[in-house]
């Protein structure tokens, strides 16, 4: 997992609950490279799930509702950091269809060796779309919670109407996301 | 921020640990980028020594082909030169040896032998073919040689003039001419009426047995600037395999010993037609007549108008 993911989460976690939260978790989770994140580097996701789960230890919050909030501040970072991939877009049904053709392939040829999971949509009529998260990892959680920060950031009248978890390489690695705009997609 | 000197230590040494890692990670890119850069310019280098080396070859072969399309055309005239010189000095000692032939069997005809007598008539029979054939050889060489510049011209006058020419033939073998309006096409004119004549004469001397001969020329102005002319006949047609070669020198369709020719008429017509930058092709089936077709640029005023029909 890239490193990226592993400092806008420490940042977050200091900024929702403080630094001495963040040492105790950092503490708790016994990652193999003890806390010292840089955005260049790539972490086993063991790391992560052991993060979240120590603070969901600390926070008595479930790893799911954690993981789910901290992918929708993530969003809003991804947008902050790289403005080009929502530039000119005002709704985000084009911006989700377009992640797997156009922004995992920028993140390809930055880093070649990045393991990417797979983001299918598909259209059953005007108003409804269908996003399909599937992955070797178990960050379903993380997914979800970068849907809802894109429906946050682009401000349109769409709501994900339903999370349905699929059968995959394991818990949490496939879900579907159906988001319904208002009036028509 | 936390108050806590302990917190505070170990946040400061995981930052620190993980500037490190960062500047390892950023050094090691670093030269990552430098080696592929170095790649690329070694490959862009290798490229451009090979488009080097393939554009010599290139402008090598070309200047060969130039130098050999030359030296052809160079040998070409020389050739044409040669066979125009050698049929046209051919012509005069000919001419003596048949008048002498003549002259013999004017004078000693009633004396000789009846088998010398014959022998003479062969040799005689003998001497006009072969003035035939350096007639026509020589008829050939001019095409190039003795042409006139091509100008507009009109068709039509040059069919005319073919039937004057063959007149007497025409009208001895009753052929039946017609012709349908024909362009002014950009042609050497008495080319052109010796292009028709051939192909009117050839149509007359294989005529079918049966039949009254019967000539149609037709011709359709084309979408690219060509005018394509057909010249139809009724008489024996060719067969497939003298198709192929009817146009090479010497070449006699068939078993047509009995008719008198030399084989150089439709050669020449082959000739006169790719000096004016066209194409001549025979269509026929045998028994049943035969259509030579023959393409020439169109005149200005006529190939401005086109592609419509002519007649």
């Amino acid at each position: 997992m890239k490193g990226i993911v592993f400092t806008e989460f420490t940042a977050f976690v200091e900024g929702r609950a403080g630094l001495d939260t963040l040492d105790r978790i950092i503490d708790a989770a016994v990652g193999e490279s003890g806390g010292a994140y840089t955005a260049l580097g790539t972490y086993n996701h063991r790391e992560m799930l052991g993060l979240v789960d120590a603070l969901a230890t600390e926070t008595g919050q479930t790893p799911e509702a954690l993981m789910t909030a901290f992918g929708e501040h993530l969003f809003h970072r991804f947008a902050e950091m790289n403005p080009a991939f929502v530039a000119g877009l005002d709704h985000p049904f084009p911006f989700l269809e377009q992640v797997e053709t156009y922004i995992h392939m920028e993140v390809r040829k930055l880093y070649p060796d990045a393991e990417l999971p797979t983001i299918a949509t598909e259209r059953p009529d005007a108003a409804t779309l269908c996003v399909t998260y599937r992955s070797r990892r178990p960050f379903a959680a993380l997914a979800h919670g970068l849907v809802e920060g894109c429906l946050d950031h682009f401000g349109a009248p769409v709501t994900l109407r339903a999370r349905e978890d699929l059968p995959g390489e394991g818990p949490g690695t496939a879900a579907r996301f159906t988001l319904v705009a208002e009036g028509g997609g | 921020m936390s108050e806590d000197p302990g917190v505070l230590r170990r946040h400061l040494d995981r930052e620190r640990r993980a500037r490190q890692a960062a500047e390892t990670i950023a050094e090691e890119k670093t030269r990552e980028a430098f080696q592929a850069n170095e790649s690329l310019k070694r490959l862009n280098e290798d490229l451009e020594r090979q488009v080097a080396e393939r554009t010599a070859e290139l402008r090598a072969a070309r200047d060969e082909a130039v130098a050999a399309q030359k030296e052809l055309q160079r040998s070409n005239a020389e050739l044409e030169n040669f066979a125009y010189s050698v049929s046209h000095d051919l012509r005069e000692p000919l001419r003596m040896v048949h008048s002498y032939l003549e002259l013999i069997r004017h004078r000693a005809n009633a004396d000789l032998p009846p088998q010398v007598a014959d022998y003479l008539d062969r040799a005689i029979h003998t001497t006009e073919r072969m003035q035939g054939m350096v007639r026509g050889l020589l008829e050939y060489a001019r095409v190039t040689t003795h042409g006139s510049p091509p100008a507009p011209v009109s068709a039509d006058a040059c069919v005319k003039a073919a039937v004057e020419n063959l007149e007497l033939g025409l009208e001895e073998a009753r052929v039946s001419i017609t012709r349908d309006p024909l362009p002014a096409v950009c042609a050497d004119s008495e080319q052109l009426a010796r292009l028709f004549q051939n192909l009117i004469s050839n149509a007359v001397k294989y005529r079918h047995p049966g039949r009254r001969p019967a000539i149609h020329v037709a011709a359709r102005k084309r979408d690219d600037g060509m005018a394509s002319f057909r010249v139809s006949d009724n008489g024996r047609g060719l067969a497939a395999e003298d198709k192929e070669r009817a146009f090479q020198l010497f070449q006699r369709p068939g078993d047509n010993t009995a008719i008198d020719g030399t084989g150089i008429g439709l050669a020449v017509c082959k000739r006169m037609v790719e000096r004016h930058g066209g194409s001549i092709d025979v269509e026929s089936t045998p028994g049943e007549g035969a259509t030579f077709c023959f393409t020439l640029p169109l005149a200005e005023g006529d190939a401005a108008e086109g592609g419509s029909a002519a007649g």
